[in-house]
Protein backbone atom coordinates (compact mmCIF):
# COMPACT_ATOMS: atom_id res chain seq x y z
CA UNK A 1 0.00 0.00 0.00
CA UNK A 2 1.22 3.42 -0.84
CA UNK A 3 2.14 5.80 1.91
CA UNK A 4 -0.11 8.40 0.30
CA UNK A 5 -3.12 6.15 0.69
CA UNK A 6 -2.19 5.47 4.35
CA UNK A 7 -2.15 9.21 5.08
CA UNK A 8 -5.43 9.66 3.25
CA UNK A 9 -6.96 6.85 5.30
CA UNK A 10 -5.98 8.64 8.52
CA UNK A 11 -7.47 11.88 7.23
CA UNK A 12 -10.54 9.98 6.02
CA UNK A 13 -11.06 8.55 9.46
CA UNK A 14 -10.75 12.01 11.01
CA UNK A 15 -13.23 13.43 8.46
CA UNK A 16 -10.67 15.85 7.09
CA UNK A 17 -10.83 14.87 3.37
CA UNK A 18 -12.64 16.78 0.69
CA UNK A 19 -15.65 15.09 -0.89
CA UNK A 20 -13.63 14.14 -3.98
CA UNK A 21 -10.79 12.61 -2.00
CA UNK A 22 -13.24 10.79 0.23
CA UNK A 23 -14.86 9.22 -2.86
CA UNK A 24 -11.42 8.11 -4.11
CA UNK A 25 -10.68 6.49 -0.71
CA UNK A 26 -14.10 4.78 -0.76
CA UNK A 27 -13.27 3.39 -4.18
CA UNK A 28 -9.89 2.13 -3.00
CA UNK A 29 -11.37 0.52 0.10
CA UNK A 30 -13.91 -1.33 -2.05
CA UNK A 31 -11.25 -3.39 -3.77
CA UNK A 32 -8.23 -3.19 -1.42
CA UNK A 33 -8.47 -5.57 1.57
CA UNK A 34 -5.18 -4.27 2.99
CA UNK A 35 -6.61 -0.73 3.12
CA UNK A 36 -9.74 -2.07 4.74
CA UNK A 37 -7.64 -3.82 7.42
CA UNK A 38 -5.59 -0.63 8.12
CA UNK A 39 -8.77 1.46 8.41
CA UNK A 40 -10.18 -1.06 10.86
CA UNK A 41 -6.99 -0.93 12.97
CA UNK A 42 -7.01 2.84 12.95
CA UNK A 43 -10.64 2.89 14.06
CA UNK A 44 -9.85 0.48 16.89
CA UNK A 45 -6.89 2.61 18.02
CA UNK A 46 -8.91 5.83 17.97
CA UNK A 47 -11.69 4.14 19.90
CA UNK A 48 -9.33 2.79 22.54
CA UNK A 49 -7.66 6.17 23.01
CA UNK A 50 -10.94 8.05 23.19
CA UNK A 51 -12.43 5.69 25.74
CA UNK A 52 -9.41 5.43 28.01
CA UNK A 53 -8.01 8.95 28.05
CA UNK A 54 -8.10 10.24 31.68
CA UNK A 55 -10.16 13.36 32.09
CA UNK A 56 -8.99 16.15 34.37
CA UNK A 57 -12.05 18.29 34.95
CA UNK A 58 -11.32 21.86 36.06
CA UNK A 59 -13.20 23.06 39.13
CA UNK A 60 -14.23 26.05 37.10
CA UNK A 61 -14.53 26.86 33.47
CA UNK A 62 -11.37 27.49 31.47
CA UNK A 63 -12.31 31.10 30.80
CA UNK A 64 -13.08 31.75 34.43
CA UNK A 65 -9.81 30.12 35.52
CA UNK A 66 -7.65 32.38 33.31
CA UNK A 67 -9.66 35.49 34.01
CA UNK A 68 -9.01 34.87 37.71
CA UNK A 69 -5.27 34.84 37.08
CA UNK A 70 -5.52 37.98 34.96
CA UNK A 71 -7.41 39.80 37.71
CA UNK A 72 -4.83 38.71 40.27
CA UNK A 73 -2.02 40.11 38.14
CA UNK A 74 -3.81 43.40 37.56
CA UNK A 75 -4.65 43.87 41.21
CA UNK A 76 -1.11 43.08 42.38
CA UNK A 77 0.42 46.31 43.74
CA UNK A 78 4.07 46.83 44.62
CA UNK A 79 4.59 46.19 48.31
CA UNK A 80 4.62 49.42 50.27
CA UNK A 81 7.78 49.91 52.31
CA UNK A 82 7.53 51.48 55.72
CA UNK A 83 9.12 54.99 55.79
CA UNK A 84 11.51 54.03 58.58
CA UNK A 85 12.52 50.91 56.70
CA UNK A 86 13.02 52.95 53.52
CA UNK A 87 15.27 55.34 55.41
CA UNK A 88 17.26 52.43 56.76
CA UNK A 89 17.65 50.94 53.28
CA UNK A 90 18.92 54.26 51.86
CA UNK A 91 21.22 54.72 54.85
CA UNK A 92 22.55 51.21 54.40
CA UNK A 93 23.33 51.95 50.77
CA UNK A 94 25.68 54.72 51.96
CA UNK A 95 26.94 53.03 55.10
CA UNK A 96 28.15 49.84 53.47
CA UNK A 97 30.74 51.48 51.15
CA UNK A 98 31.69 54.01 53.84
CA UNK A 99 32.28 51.19 56.31
CA UNK A 100 34.43 49.42 53.72
CA UNK A 101 36.56 52.51 53.15
CA UNK A 102 36.82 53.09 56.91
CA UNK A 103 38.00 49.53 57.43
CA UNK A 104 40.68 49.89 54.77
CA UNK A 105 41.83 53.19 56.31
CA UNK A 106 41.85 51.66 59.78
CA UNK A 107 43.97 48.74 58.62
CA UNK A 108 46.33 51.11 56.82
CA UNK A 109 46.78 53.36 59.83
CA UNK A 110 47.05 50.40 62.19
CA UNK A 111 49.76 48.84 60.05
CA UNK A 112 51.68 52.11 60.02
CA UNK A 113 51.35 52.23 63.79
CA UNK A 114 52.60 48.66 64.03
CA UNK A 115 55.57 49.52 61.87
CA UNK A 116 56.41 52.71 63.68
CA UNK A 117 55.31 51.83 67.17
CA UNK A 118 57.84 52.98 69.66
CA UNK A 119 59.86 50.26 71.25
CA UNK A 120 59.31 50.25 75.04
CA UNK A 121 63.07 49.91 75.40
CA UNK A 122 63.71 52.81 73.02
CA UNK A 123 64.78 55.08 75.84
CA UNK A 124 67.49 52.73 77.01
CA UNK A 125 70.97 53.67 75.94
CA UNK A 126 74.49 52.39 76.24
CA UNK A 127 76.95 54.96 77.45
CA UNK A 128 80.61 54.12 77.62
CA UNK A 129 83.52 56.25 78.73
CA UNK A 130 86.42 55.76 76.39
CA UNK A 131 88.88 57.73 78.46
CA UNK A 132 90.11 56.74 81.90
CA UNK A 133 90.07 60.40 82.86
CA UNK A 134 86.40 60.86 82.14
CA UNK A 135 83.32 59.52 83.86
CA UNK A 136 79.76 59.94 82.80
CA UNK A 137 76.21 59.68 83.96
CA UNK A 138 73.06 59.82 81.95
CA UNK A 139 69.42 60.60 82.48
CA UNK A 140 66.32 61.16 80.51
CA UNK A 141 64.02 64.13 80.90
CA UNK A 142 60.57 62.83 80.05
CA UNK A 143 58.98 66.27 80.10
CA UNK A 144 61.57 67.73 77.72
CA UNK A 145 61.89 64.54 75.64
CA UNK A 146 65.63 64.74 76.03
CA UNK A 147 68.28 62.15 76.77
CA UNK A 148 71.37 63.57 78.44
CA UNK A 149 74.85 62.17 78.84
CA UNK A 150 76.94 64.28 81.19
CA UNK A 151 80.69 63.86 81.00
CA UNK A 152 82.97 64.99 83.77
CA UNK A 153 86.57 64.58 84.72
CA UNK A 154 87.40 62.15 87.47
CA UNK A 155 88.05 64.04 90.74
CA UNK A 156 91.64 62.83 91.24
CA UNK A 157 92.44 63.42 87.59
CA UNK A 158 91.00 66.90 87.79
CA UNK A 159 93.35 67.79 90.65
CA UNK A 160 96.41 66.33 88.93
CA UNK A 161 96.02 67.61 85.39
CA UNK A 162 97.47 70.82 84.19
CA UNK A 163 95.49 73.25 82.15
CA UNK A 164 96.70 71.90 78.77
CA UNK A 165 95.01 68.56 79.33
CA UNK A 166 91.77 69.95 80.66
CA UNK A 167 88.84 67.94 79.47
CA UNK A 168 86.79 71.14 79.27
CA UNK A 169 89.06 72.29 76.49
CA UNK A 170 88.65 69.06 74.60
CA UNK A 171 85.29 70.22 73.28
CA UNK A 172 85.19 73.99 73.48
CA UNK A 173 88.18 75.98 72.43
CA UNK B 1 48.67 43.53 53.63
CA UNK B 2 50.27 46.66 55.14
CA UNK B 3 51.29 44.68 58.15
CA UNK B 4 53.67 42.63 56.12
CA UNK B 5 55.95 45.51 55.16
CA UNK B 6 58.61 46.59 57.65
CA UNK B 7 59.88 50.14 57.68
CA UNK B 8 62.77 50.45 55.30
CA UNK B 9 66.06 51.84 56.53
CA UNK B 10 66.67 55.20 54.92
CA UNK B 11 69.24 57.93 55.23
CA UNK B 12 69.24 59.57 58.61
CA UNK B 13 69.29 63.34 58.53
CA UNK B 14 70.63 64.72 61.78
CA UNK B 15 71.20 68.17 63.13
CA UNK B 16 74.22 68.46 65.43
CA UNK B 17 74.85 71.63 67.39
CA UNK B 18 77.62 72.62 69.72
CA UNK B 19 75.99 74.80 72.36
CA UNK B 20 77.63 76.86 75.03
CA UNK B 21 75.72 77.40 78.26
CA UNK B 22 76.45 80.35 80.48
CA UNK B 23 74.90 82.46 83.17
CA UNK B 24 76.33 85.57 81.58
CA UNK B 25 74.68 87.03 78.50
CA UNK B 26 76.86 87.28 75.43
CA UNK B 27 76.44 89.57 72.45
CA UNK B 28 79.14 87.76 70.51
CA UNK B 29 77.26 84.51 70.14
CA UNK B 30 74.01 83.55 68.54
CA UNK B 31 71.35 82.28 70.97
CA UNK B 32 69.80 78.90 70.26
CA UNK B 33 66.27 78.86 68.88
CA UNK B 34 63.56 79.49 71.49
CA UNK B 35 62.31 75.88 71.52
CA UNK B 36 65.74 74.45 72.23
CA UNK B 37 66.44 77.27 74.71
CA UNK B 38 63.29 76.29 76.61
CA UNK B 39 64.26 72.61 76.58
CA UNK B 40 67.75 73.37 77.88
CA UNK B 41 66.63 75.96 80.42
CA UNK B 42 64.04 73.53 81.81
CA UNK B 43 66.67 70.83 82.20
CA UNK B 44 69.92 72.59 83.10
CA UNK B 45 70.84 75.37 85.48
CA UNK B 46 72.40 77.82 83.01
CA UNK B 47 70.46 80.87 81.93
CA UNK B 48 71.78 81.45 78.41
CA UNK B 49 72.54 79.05 75.59
CA UNK B 50 74.44 79.96 72.44
CA UNK B 51 75.08 78.10 69.21
CA UNK B 52 78.78 77.72 68.54
CA UNK B 53 78.42 75.44 65.49
CA UNK B 54 75.52 73.88 63.72
CA UNK B 55 76.01 70.99 61.28
CA UNK B 56 73.36 69.07 59.37
CA UNK B 57 74.50 65.69 58.14
CA UNK B 58 73.01 62.79 56.19
CA UNK B 59 74.06 59.39 57.39
CA UNK B 60 73.39 56.49 55.04
CA UNK B 61 72.20 53.26 56.54
CA UNK B 62 74.90 51.45 58.55
CA UNK B 63 77.47 54.12 57.77
CA UNK B 64 79.48 56.56 59.83
CA UNK B 65 79.96 60.27 59.35
CA UNK B 66 82.50 62.43 61.10
CA UNK B 67 81.21 65.83 62.12
CA UNK B 68 83.70 68.47 63.21
CA UNK B 69 81.90 70.67 65.71
CA UNK B 70 84.87 72.61 67.01
CA UNK B 71 88.60 72.79 66.47
CA UNK B 72 89.42 70.19 69.13
CA UNK B 73 86.23 68.17 68.98
CA UNK B 74 84.79 65.80 66.41
CA UNK B 75 81.84 63.51 66.72
CA UNK B 76 81.47 60.28 64.82
CA UNK B 77 77.85 59.30 64.22
CA UNK B 78 77.00 55.82 63.00
CA UNK B 79 73.57 54.71 61.88
CA UNK B 80 72.83 51.29 63.37
CA UNK B 81 70.06 48.77 63.12
CA UNK B 82 67.07 49.70 65.21
CA UNK B 83 67.33 52.46 64.06
CA UNK B 84 69.90 53.46 66.60
CA UNK B 85 72.75 55.87 66.43
CA UNK B 86 76.17 55.61 67.94
CA UNK B 87 77.71 58.93 68.87
CA UNK B 88 81.40 58.89 69.61
CA UNK B 89 82.87 62.09 71.04
CA UNK B 90 86.50 62.65 70.14
CA UNK B 91 88.33 65.48 71.88
CA UNK B 92 91.79 66.51 70.82
CA UNK B 93 92.00 63.32 68.77
CA UNK B 94 91.26 61.05 71.72
CA UNK B 95 87.98 59.17 72.09
CA UNK B 96 86.13 60.41 75.13
CA UNK B 97 82.77 58.68 75.17
CA UNK B 98 80.45 56.51 73.18
CA UNK B 99 76.67 56.58 73.35
CA UNK B 100 74.38 54.15 71.57
CA UNK B 101 70.71 54.99 71.57
CA UNK B 102 67.59 54.50 69.55
CA UNK B 103 66.74 57.81 67.97
CA UNK B 104 63.19 59.05 67.66
CA UNK B 105 61.93 62.08 65.86
CA UNK B 106 61.37 64.94 68.24
CA UNK B 107 63.73 63.56 70.85
CA UNK B 108 66.87 65.48 71.72
CA UNK B 109 70.09 63.66 72.52
CA UNK B 110 72.46 65.85 74.46
CA UNK B 111 75.99 65.09 75.46
CA UNK B 112 77.40 67.75 77.74
CA UNK B 113 80.02 68.66 80.27
CA UNK B 114 81.36 71.47 82.37
CA UNK B 115 83.39 74.22 80.78
CA UNK B 116 85.56 77.01 82.14
CA UNK B 117 84.09 79.84 84.22
CA UNK B 118 81.18 77.79 85.46
CA UNK B 119 79.89 77.39 81.94
CA UNK B 120 78.96 74.23 80.05
CA UNK B 121 79.14 72.77 76.58
CA UNK B 122 76.47 70.67 74.95
CA UNK B 123 76.41 68.59 71.80
CA UNK B 124 72.74 68.60 70.86
CA UNK B 125 71.62 66.04 68.28
CA UNK B 126 68.14 65.91 66.78
CA UNK B 127 66.72 63.92 63.92
CA UNK B 128 65.45 66.00 61.02
CA UNK B 129 64.22 63.23 58.69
Amino acid sequence: MKAELELKLQAYLDGELSAGDAREVDASLAHDPEAQQLLAELRTTVGVLRDNEPLMPLPESRDFYWSKIERAIESAQPERVQPLLAFWYSLRRILVPVAGVALVLFLGIASLKVNTVSDPLAHLAEVESLSEHVSSFSFRSQSQNMFVVWLHENADEQAATDSDDDFDDAVLQ
Amino acid sequence: MFLAFPVQAANLKLDAKLVWGSDEPSKEHKPVDPALAATLTNTFKWKHYYVITNVVTDIPSRETRKVKISEPCTIEITELEGPKIEVKVIGKGKPVSKTVKQIQKGEVITIGGDAENKCAWFIVITQLE
